[in-house]
């Protein structure tokens, strides 16, 4: 095994993940909470494994004489292409960040890894390919990005004034996913016809809508996001309008969150996810609901709930539609286990992602639901993957389809 | 003899302080290199003094503000007293106490004697002078009771703590815990400290109280007034200290030459400081780094944490029945 000339550059790391990398303990809380080790049983995806051979990469680059001492070892390209695989077939779920008894930001640890595996040119293939589109077409298919609104196209009626309306008030902010993948159109067309049947002033940036950049972020490759945010920020600001709201708990991060980040000032309007418009929309008396008498659960994406703290605003939607049985997965809330479909670990490792997907699936069908209900186009997506896939009989539904539904009822 | 144990000592703090200073160093140099990584609010490619400055910048913005009280509060719930290990799990919550908690205390309290044995006769201050501060000076002799008990304390809540880590890690064969082969051999010294800890103090008894027919019979008076001032006469009780006073009956019965057990403390002593020193300075390059970072992190982190929930909307929102 020929030991690499690679070093750790430092910059990819903030200070306090420095330090958060020392406070590692190694109890392995991490590891019995960690959805994809539970699956693959491989000792480099785990956290306690991540964390570990970071810091030994690091100390054996920097500190020389001391690190050799020591025993901190240079690694060999073969130890950083299986490093790579354990950092890039990770969910980013940010599970174990819930049960670290320091409280450490893994989530962010492991973008800050995959920055400096991206620096080495480190990491599966078809991330270029991502970049290529998402930097060239300005999506994650590669499809013509002026034709964002594709998801209309079998509307029985389309909301008016949905490509780019000047002085709207709202902006509906659709998503790659939600835009681009047929078997979630009715995500972008439930709200749409949900503002429209409560009267809200409401646009969509049309073929100005841009990744958002979440995929490319998370994939550590954040230095290209900065013109995508640039544009997306000012296409808005164009618009005139005062909010904008997503039903993509990842592009909601993105812009509540990354965005005034990145961009290094504040936005300018208000950024919602749909849930928590509804919420609003069902408090204000705004959207009547009609009995929907069916037995659901709810999954917590892990964008909306643990990275954004959005566990409530879902559930009282739900909660408030008369005839529902609600009932709570064994995992839920801050401890929900992953639908799979994070991280862009699909495209690393599919296999593994939909063996995380399967369980998720078989907690859901445990509740007795005959419907797992979530807030994001991808989590709803990949869980109706599962069930078909493992042939359990529950349906995958967005919170979106279940209020439009039961507005109609 | 006194003179000799004296020098010994002297020795032994001079030795230690060279230690102390040479790891500060180390750290300062590992300080250096963190610097290297980003500081937010600092250009990626400003010099590490500026970075540092920044650094000490937002953390005097901490102390000097409301949130120095969340951050206590978390500091010592969080990562003195683990709290989150403690909801989690009590078994490893006092294993964890009883390692860390146990070092924690006894490291003030070599503090406090090195301070009060070693400093504040350098200032000009007598023995006996010293000795007459209240509480304080009583640790100018391992021998006052209730010094010798809460020394004798901590050294047998260290050794319980670390039956249960090899416990927990070599007969119970914890599936979420990772065994490396430098974590073996951590685990063997600090285990040989708590054990090296407790002969040493066996020792010493044995050097100070063997008479000389070779008998153990510990009186005050044995000890010349520079070690122990007579003011301490009432509160001396090395009998407290009942592990090691035990051991060094047991072994006098060995009736052994007073200067033979001075030559085995010698070696017991330095021992116990070798591997204590050891073990300090692979500190920031093993695991057991989180020992100085882990109660900061945790600090910070939890701070951190509470403040985004409490900017969250809907905050304070019962959850709803499971």
């Amino acid at each position: 095994m020929s030991k690499t000339r690679k070093k750790v550059n430092l910059a990819n790391f903030t200070l306090r993940q420095m330090m958060e990398m020392e406070a590692c303990t190694r109890c392995g809380e991490c590891i019995a909470a960690c959805p994809t080790f539970t699956e693959a049983q491989s000792e480099d995806i785990h956290p306690l494994t991540k964390i570990a051979h970071i810091k030994d990469y690091w100390k054996a680059g920097h500190l020389g004489f001391l690190a050799r001492l020591f025993g901190a070892r240079t690694p060999s390209e073969e130890d950083l292409e299986a490093f790579s695989k354990g950092v890039f077939r990770c969910t980013l779920c940010a599970r174990c960040h819930e049960v670290c008894p320091v409280q450490i930001d893994t989530r962010a640890l492991w973008i800050a890894m995959r920055e400096q595996l991206v620096d080495w040119k480190i990491y599966p293939d078809r991330f270029n390919m991502l970049r290529e589109l998402v930097t060239t077409k300005h999506n994650i298919t590669g499809d013509d990005n002026a034709n964002r609104l594709v998801w209309t196209q079998n509307m029985d009626h389309v909301p008016e004034g949905l490509a780019r309306k000047k002085g709207a008030e709202t902006v509906y902010f659709a998503g790659c996913v939600g835009s681009m993948f047929p078997r979630v159109y009715s995500v972008p067309q439930s709200l749409a016809q949900i503002l429209e049947r409560v009267g809200e002033d409401f646009t969509t940036l049309g073929g100005e809508e841009w990744c958002c950049g979440f995929p490319l972020e998370i994939a550590g490759m954040g230095s290209e996001v900065q013109a995508l945010a640039r544009h997306n920020v000012e296409s808005v600001r164009d618009l005139g309008a005062r909010r904008l709201v997503t039903t993509c708990p990842s592009c909601y991060h993105t812009w509540a969150h990354a965005y005034p980040r990145i961009l290094g000032k504040p936005l300018g309007f208000e950024v919602l996810h749909a849930t928590e418009l509804l919420v609003d929309l069902i408090g204000r008396g705004k959207i009547e609901l009609h009995p929907f008498g069916q037995k659901v659960t709810y999954h917590d994406p892990c964008d909306l709930g643990r990275t954004s703290g959005i566990y409530d605003a879902p559930r009282r939607i739900l909660q408030a539609i008369p005839g529902i049985q609600f009932a709570e997965m064994a995992d839920n809330r801050e401890l929900s286990l992953c639908c799979g479909g994070g991280g862009d670990a699909e495209m690393a490792d599919p296999e593994l992602t939909a063996a995380v997907g399967k369980r998720r699936i078989t907690q859901a069908q445990e509740t007795g639901a005959a419907i797992v209900v979530s807030a994001c186009q991808q989590c709803t997506r990949t869980l109706g993957e599962a069930a078909r896939k493992n042939k359990i009989r529950i349906k995958a539904m967005d919170i979106n389809e279940v209020v439009w539904q039961a507005m109609q009822a | 003899m006194d003179v000799e144990k004296g020098l010994n000592m002297t020795v032994f703090w001079i030795v230690h302080l060279i230690m102390l200073g040479v790891w500060a160093l180390m750290m300062l140099y590992f300080l250096s290199v963190w610097l290297k990584s980003r500081v937010p609010g600092v250009g990626m490619r400003a010099s590490r003094w500026r970075k540092l400055g920044a650094a000490i910048g937002y953390v005097l913005g901490i102390i000097f503000s409301r949130r120095i009280w969340p951050l206590l509060r978390a500091f010592i719930v969080e990562g003195l007293f683990q709290g989150r290990l403690l909801r989690k799990n009590l078994l490893r919550w006092s294993t964890h106490m009883a390692v860390f908690g146990s070092f924690l205390v006894m490291g003030v309290i070599s503090t406090l004697t090195g301070v009060v044995v070693e400093f504040l006769p350098l200032l000009g201050m007598s023995a006996e002078k010293v000795a007459a501060i209240p509480v304080l000076g009583q640790l100018f002799h391992a021998d006052v009771g209730w010094v010798a008990l809460v020394n004798e304390l901590l050294g047998l809540v260290l050794l319980a703590g670390m039956i249960l880590v090899l416990y927990r890690r070599y007969v119970k064969r914890d599936p979420q815990l990772r065994t490396n082969p430098i974590d073996n051999v951590i685990i063997f010294l600090l285990t040989l400290i708590a054990f090296s800890g407790i002969f040493t103090e066996t020792f010493r008894l044995l050097a100070d109280y063997t008479t000389a027919n070779g008998v153990f019979a510990p009186a005050a008076t044995m000890l010349s007034p520079e070690k122990l001032p007579p003011s301490l006469y009432p509160v001396w009780g090395p009998q407290w200290g009942f592990v090691g006073y035990a051991l060094a009956w047991l072994f006098g019965l060995i009736k052994a030459d007073p200067s033979v057990w001075q030559v085995v403390l010698n070696v017991v002593f330095w021992l116990h400081f070798l591997i204590v020193t050891a073990l300090l300075f692979y500190l920031p390059f093993s695991r057991f780094a989180h020992v100085i970072a882990g109660p900061v992190i945790v600090a910070y982190n939890t701070m951190l944490d509470g403040e985004s929930r409490r900017s969250r909307k809907g905050h304070g929102v019962p959850r709803p029945a499971a």
